[in-house]
């Protein structure tokens, strides 16, 4: 499915993506630990401290919910001008175009799983966490993965087409953002409206994610499963468009 | 010698004039090539002219499969292509060898083909040192001399050339020079695209003459030239 020389180019691509940031800043790899704990530092400091808000647990769904959120919406981001980006090179050479968001995504995964590392930790720390519960880490990590992969894809493909695409991308983020619960608990919410929040498939990822890293609870694969699905179909659809035009895109840029 | 490499038949290549919704226009295309029919046969050296805009490096990018025909076809009867390219993928904060490395991979070798011919490769551009420093602190001659040595150590079975076979200052110049012309009078086929013709008379054994019309064919190397001047 995948030359041997296509995926050396893929993984060349990633690693020099990560090493963009340990070569060019003083503190190097160093940034991916500071950068997200300043990040929540922030949130800790308002949200937990000064406005005191939620229980005790909630600065720390928090934690999980928005360095997840950041992990996503970064890999998107950056995927949507990814091919465009790469106008010159594709004008010279052939390359498979999916090569370009597909690196981003894992990059911004690769990240994701070393920061994940150290909070995981923390919460063993202070007592959240369970390995009886942590088993169902993987392949909530899985779905959320299929989503971010796909959703990269997705965006990727169709924004040459139509560059005005990347002014709509954060504006769609924004949204799901907030419609995910990555910044508020279940219980804030009327019960009556609970069933407005399930329809989005990324809220029950969020809610089995504080789950089973906070709460001591199992997910509820019956509640997953349509978010597997919609990963799995845009990963497909994302693919589908990149391989159809692959030979396209050096023409309209 | 007389095999074909590259079959082109009715070759039509348009692109998209700029569009807007709001605006309201139909979109509206333009053929940068059309009706275009060429062999290219194993071993020969054809040159392609013809004034800006005819539609050249258009051709060449349909030879090296990176862009779609919209009419026509074009038939790689199993041949490796390459662009000699000479800027295509640095990426400034990688060193020299990580950057000959991916430009490699992209230019179609394969990982243990570069490992190989990776001294090689730094022996021939004379960068030294500077080979394992990040690229943005080399002169752009410096650059070119890098992109120069990992082309030549590509090695396609058909090098698509664009304009330049030479980089760099003088002595290097004539080294990448004589290097190039050596590689393509060798048995290597090769379509040269330029606008010098002190160049095409020198390197190939075939030229055609591209205008709007489609390409002129079945000329001589002189009356090809000579054809190109009157343009």
């Amino acid at each position: 499915m995948i030359s041997s020389t296509n995926l050396n180019i893929l993984i060349y691509n990633t690693q020099s993506r990560l090493k963009a940031e340990t070569a060019r800043n003083y503190l190097g790899f160093l940034w991916w630990i500071i950068e997200p704990i300043l990040n929540l530092a922030v949130y800790y400091v308002f949200i937990g401290l000064l406005l005191q808000r939620g229980d005790e647990n909630y600065i720390y769904t928090l934690f999980i919910g928005l360095l997840t959120w950041k992990w996503i919406a970064k890999a998107i981001t950056t995927s949507t001008g990814s091919i465009i980006a790469k106008n010159g090179l594709i004008n010279q050479v052939y390359i498979p175009k999916y090569i370009f968001p597909v690196s981003e995504v894992l990059y911004s995964t690769w990240k994701y799983l070393i920061i994940l590392i150290f909070l995981l930790l923390f919460f063993v720390a202070v007592g959240f966490g369970s390995s009886l519960y942590l088993i169902h880490l993987p392949p909530i990590l899985l779905i959320f993965f299929l989503i971010c992969l796909g959703g990269s894809l997705v965006s990727a493909a169709i924004t040459p087409f139509v560059p005005d695409f990347k002014y709509l991308i954060p504006q769609l983020l924004q949204i799901l953002f907030y419609g995910s619960g990555v910044i508020f608990d279940k219980g804030i919410v009327p019960k009556k409206y609970h069933y407005i929040l399930e329809l989005n498939p990324l809220f029950n990822c969020f809610e089995a994610l504080k789950g089973v890293t906070i709460f001591k609870r199992s997910p509820n694969y019956n509640h997953l499963f349509p978010a597997f699905l919609i990963g799995l179909g845009l990963v497909y659809l994302g693919l589908w468009i990149i391989k159809r035009n692959d030979k396209v895109y050096p023409k309209i840029m | 010698m007389n095999d074909v490499v590259i079959s082109i038949k009715n070759l039509g290549i348009r692109y998209k004039k700029r569009g807007s919704l709001v605006r309201g226009k139909k979109t509206q295309y333009y053929w940068a090539l059309r009706g275009v029919n060429l062999e290219i046969k194993k071993g020969e050296v054809l040159g392609v002219i013809g004034v800006n805009g005819a539609g050249k490096s258009t051709l060449l990018k349909a030879m090296n499969q990176i862009i779609k025909p919209d009419e026509g076809e074009v038939i790689n009867r199993g041949y490796s292509t390459a662009l000699l390219s000479i800027s295509a993928g640095f990426i400034g904060y990688l060193s020299g060898r990580e950057n000959a490395i991916l430009n490699g991979l992209l230019l179609g070798m394969s990982k243990g083909d570069i490992t190989e011919k990776i001294e090689d490769i730094k022996a021939l551009s004379e960068i030294g040192d500077f080979f394992e420093q990040p690229i943005y602190t080399y002169s752009s001659g410096m650059k070119s001399r890098l992109g120069f040595s990992v082309a030549y150590y590509t090695d396609p079975d058909v090098i698509l050339v664009d304009e330049v076979i030479s980089v760099g200052d003088r002595s290097f110049k004539e080294k990448s020079s004589r290097l190039m012309k050596e590689r393509i009078k060798s048995d290597k086929t090769v379509v040269v695209v330029s606008h010098s013709m002190s160049l095409i008379k020198d390197l190939c054994t075939r030229v055609v003459v591209i205008d709007k019309k489609g390409i002129v064919d079945r000329l001589s190397v002189e009356e090809a030239i000579a054809k190109y001047n009157k343009l």
